[in-house]
């Protein structure tokens, strides 16, 4: 069991090692992890709830008094804008990662079993693929945040997850199908393995590629749904919400035309723009990892590494 | 043609990889060279340098030269002089080329394609060179011309390919590995006509494959090559009846032929050593020395050229067997 | 050659067929044969060797024999048992008891595993050793196909390995279930010349501990004799029609069809001297039939320098003569005549007896 544990994070090491050996995986790597930092911690911060709201500092430009925290300025409620964002990391992580989940977990299996299986099932869930892919999903989205007025960021998540797996299902069918054809899977079946392990051993790594780098893309569509639903003012204001802060800035405080409006949508786009890039980083340099070669060679050379320090 | 001193190696990022150290040899007029060796062992890389057709990457050493009406030193030629020397002196068939045809042009256009490149425009000229050549190589001109290369066998296309290489009646066609992926009988039938291609155009031939049954049935000379160094080069009857180098001893004795008693329990070779001699870590006469030799072509009897350095030791066993 | 299951008799099969379908210009569909009516019989611990070139079915015939395809008529015999009438729980019997090596030693390894998961998969999922006896199992597995030090080469991706050493492991593999047949499908040609003893031999003496049946396909006929060796059977097969038949020796010493003798006159030969006097036997064709074109009666009549009438119009079967059997009616074997339905699409008019 330990060795199975250490066998993992040896494995999770490389997989760090190789993704960050390129600039843009460096890049990619950084933003995620204080990305994920500070929505595990933001409940260490303080909340920019009504205790802080102060109507008489709504968006005014940075500054220290009265307390530091307004050092990005404020928002339209008067609360500190750095609280927002830090706040708004753990928001959008939420809905991020309950999109991509869904996502990723209806897509993988549903494209899987529609190229594993094959024959009328396959043709049956391709149907409905397609069908899926028609149906145009920001009006969707639109009509559902409209029902669900006061949605958490969770039913946010799912809403914005539950209907863009239609992409993901039909590009994993297609490697699914690819990968069953190959000579080493009918090996494996004349070897006596049954399908769950051929899935496993022959067929997942085959995916996986695919599976890390939609998950980083949808963790990113997640938060452009979220914050463009807020943005056209469909989702009730939360000030966490960073497209309502844009929002409010752009109507109420006429951004562009006045300092006090620009200085939070600069900041917000900054903000919202590197992690979005972040995230796509990651995905592109996501890629090496599951290259078996580079793995090797990132193996070799930690071990003589090792070695070499005896 | 004579090619003397052949040193090619390709600049890659993973650092100088040196496939063709220092070979030398010379092609008469109606010969036909067999260049055999296994994968890796540089005799494609031979054939390109011939045809001075290697990538930019390549650094070659060494001298090539045709002997046409002049001496030509081919690694000396310019872009547009090089344009005038391939096909019309040298020509080769590529490995695999039957799938270098174009699946979407009839074999006409084919012809058509080639003549024109080269300076053959006039569709009747072209037309009569077209059905001289495919009768040449066995094939019913009318039929074939119309045909797509799908419509085609592996053999036929083949056929097709020889013609392509004779348009212009080269001195020199290189054929590599002309005779893998097609069936034994189509594979005899088309080192027939490799023969019949020489005796009727007087055409010389650098023969190049890792099958010895092919160098045995169509070659006059071979020259044999492994890990880019030349290891023996003979008329073939001497090569095969009395090898002076243990690696074309032991490639002779690979070949699986009827009435072969199994041998000692299945050994797996070494891979080649990188300096020296490269059979050396599998070579059951090699010393220390084997390591560190210079391999070089001496000549050990009558035309008949060995690198290794026991290539003495050699003779003297076989001589007191006889 | 009797005709009741020997008890010593692993696997037979009886007149098995696979066909398909395929598009013949727009509309038009053709059924193909690509094993037509194979009878064979193999018995423990011995060795078949059968030999066609490409398109003859061979391929397709060893992966039937082996459960992979399912016949489209005739049958599989597993020890006096229909393998497609067994149980799921007696086919998976079977199914490991009969294993393949396959051609491309470059396709037939998943990439992504390390050697030592390749083998060790297959262990774990059967539970034939405990955990501790893992690894153990896989290394002796590897030191039995040469691969030494196990350890090393276990620990190697297939990226990392050269084609011979692959198919090392590739044979390691088919081993690892203790199978009591294997189907070698053209294990070394695609293998470097100075490679391909080294792996046969260790696929024989493999066959010899392990008392295995081995049937081995090739395109090569001195291959064939020289894995069939004195006590192995060869079987010709033509465009999926079994054609001759019998002991490895006698098919060589004396080729009884016509297509045995062209392929023994082309049998590539390393001796320039022997090479050179050797006389190919002229075909009508050289070229390989288009099986979707093939004679109605017997397949070999467009390319056969002997063929008569009766070889259009009739199909030989295949039938004893001596130690060995044969389809060709040069040798007085019955024949069955094609139903004048069937459109006669044949090359060239016979030109008499």
């Amino acid at each position: 069991m330990m060795e199975k544990i250490k066998g993992m994070l040896r494995s999770a090491l490389i997989s760090i090692k190789i993704l960050t050996s390129t600039a843009q995986g460096k890049f990619g790597f950084a933003v995620v992890t204080i990305v994920f930092f500070f929505a595990i911690f933001a409940p260490l911060f303080p909340y920019p709830g009504p205790a802080l709201s102060d109507i008489n500092l709504v968006f005014v430009p940075p500054r220290l008094s009265p307390s530091p925290w307004y050092i990005l300025g404020s928002d339209y409620l008067g609360d500190p804008l750095l609280l927002d964002v830090i706040w708004g990391f753990r928001y959008f992580m939420e809905i991020g990662l309950v999109a991509a989940i869904l996502t990723v977990g209806i897509g993988v299996v549903l494209g899987l079993v529609a190229g594993f299986v094959g024959g009328l099932i396959d043709q049956a869930l391709n149907f409905v693929f397609n069908l899926l892919l028609t149906i145009p999903s920001f009006a969707l989205w639109l009509i559902l945040a409209l029902i669900f007025r006061n949605a958490s960021p969770f039913l946010l998540g799912f809403i914005l997850g539950i209907l863009s797996w239609a992409g993901l299902a039909r590009s994993i069918r297609s490697v699914t199908l690819s990968a069953k054809n190959k000579e080493y899977v009918e090996a494996s079946k004349s070897l006596g393995l049954g399908p769950l392990s051929i899935i496993r051993h022959d067929i997942a790594p085959a995916i996986m590629p695919y599976i890390f780098m939609n998950f980083m893309l949808s963790v990113n569509s997640g938060i452009y749904g979220a914050m463009g639903l807020a943005f056209l003012g469909i989702l009730p204001y939360t000030n966490i919400n960073w497209g309502a802060v844009l929002g409010t800035a752009l109507y109420e405080e006429a951004a562009v035309y006045t300092l006090s409006g620009t200085i939070p949508v600069a900041i917000i786009s900054t903000v919202s723009t590197l992690i979005l890039m972040g995230f796509v980083f990651t995905a592109n340099a996501s890629d090496m990892i599951f290259d078996v070669q580079r793995r090797k060679e990132a193996e070799n050379a930690a071990f003589a590494k090792k070695s070499s320090k005896r | 043609m004579s090619v003397r001193d052949l040193y090619v190696s390709f600049v890659t990022e993973f650092g100088v990889v040196d496939a063709v150290k220092g070979v030398s040899f010379d092609l008469h007029r109606k010969e036909i060279l067999g260049l055999i060796g296994e994968s890796g062992s540089g005799k494609t890389t031979t054939a390109l340098a011939v045809l001075s057709l290697l990538p930019p990457y390549a650094r070659v050493k060494g001298q090539v030269r045709f002997f046409g009406n002049e001496p030509i030193d081919v690694l000396s030629l310019s872009e547009s002089q090089l344009y005038s020397y391939r096909w019309a002196k040298v020509s080769i068939v590529f490995q695999g080329a039957m799938n270098a045809l174009n699946p979407v042009l009839t074999i006409r256009d084919h012809f058509v394609e080639t003549a024109k490149a080269h300076g053959i425009s006039d569709p009747k000229k072209i037309k009569e060179l077209s059905y001289e050549l495919l009768k040449s190589v066995e094939l019913e001109p009318a039929r074939v011309l119309r045909s797509f290369p799908f419509e085609l066998s592996g053999g036929m296309k083949q056929r097709v390919m020889i013609a392509l290489a004779l348009l212009l009646r080269p001195s020199v066609i290189i054929l590599d590995e002309p005779t893998t992926a097609l069936d034994t009988l189509t594979q005899r039938s088309i080192l027939e006509l490799i023969k019949n291609v020489r005796d009727q155009f007087e055409t010389s031939m650098l023969l190049i494959t890792h099958d010895l049954s092919v160098i045995a049935d169509s070659a006059d000379r071979v020259l044999v090559l492994y890990n880019g160094v030349p290891m023996e080069m003979a008329e073939v009857k001497s090569l095969y009846y009395r090898p002076l180098n243990p690696y074309t001893r032991m490639l002779i004795d690979s070949f699986p032929m009827i009435g072969k008693i199994l041998k000692e329990k299945g050994k797996m070779l070494k891979p080649a050593s990188l300096h020296g001699c490269p059979f050396a870590p599998n070579c059951p006469l090699a010393t220390a020395d084997c390591y560190g030799a210079t391999m070089v072509m001496k000549e050990v009897e009558k035309d008949h050229f060995s690198s290794c350095i026991h290539a003495d030791q050699i003779v003297q066993e076989e001589n007191s067997d006889e | 050659m009797s005709d009741f299951i020997r008890s010593s008799e692993i696997l037979r099969t009886e007149n098995l067929t696979v066909s398909f379908t395929v598009k013949k210009g727009i509309l038009k569909k053709a059924q193909l044969n690509a094993v037509d009516g194979v009878s064979v019989s193999i018995e423990g611990g011995t060795t078949l060797a059968v030999v066609g070139e490409s398109g003859s079915g061979k391929t397709t015939f060893g992966k039937t024999l082996i459960g992979l395809i399912k016949p489209s008529a005739g049958a599989v015999y597993y020890r006096g048992q229909n393998i497609w009438k067994m149980d799921r729980k007696q086919f998976m019997q079977f199914r490991m008891k009969a294993q393949m090596i396959y051609q491309d030693p470059y396709s037939s390894l998943n990439p992504r595993k390390k050697v030592y998961d390749i083998l060790a998969i297959p262990i774990r999922v059967h539970k034939l050793v405990d955990l501790e006896q893992e690894q153990a199992a896989v290394y002796s597995a590897l030191e039995d196909v040469g691969l030494f030090p196990a350890a090393a080469f276990a620990e190697k991706y297939p990226f990392e390995l050269s084609g011979g050493q692959r198919q090392r492991v590739a044979i390691a593999r088919a081993m690892v279930l203790r199978p009591e047949i294997v189907v070698a499908d053209e294990p070394i040609t695609m293998l470097d010349a100075s490679l391909r003893l080294g792996v046969l031999d260790t696929m024989l003496s493999l066959q010899k501990r392990m008392n295995l049946s081995l049937l081995f396909i090739t395109h090569d006929l001195g291959m064939a004799y020289y894995i069939a060796g004195t006590t192995g059977k060869i079987a010709v097969i033509y465009l999926g029609s079994l054609v001759e038949y019998g002991p490895a020796s006698e098919v060589l010493k004396d080729p009884l069809h016509p297509y045995t003798k062209a392929l023994l006159s082309a049998l590539p030969e390393p001796d320039p001297i022997k090479s050179r006097s050797k006389e190919l036997m002229k075909l009508r064709n050289m070229e390989p039939t288009d099986p979707t074109k093939a004679p109605p009666g017997c397949k070999f009549s467009d390319r056969c320098p002997f063929a008569f009438e009766r070889c259009y119009r009739e199909r030989p079967l295949l039938s004893d003569k001596g130690d060995e059997k044969v389809a060709c009616f040069l040798y007085d074997v019955p024949g069955v005549p094609i139903s004048p339905e069937k459109p006669a699409k044949r090359r060239g008019v016979p030109t008499g007896s």
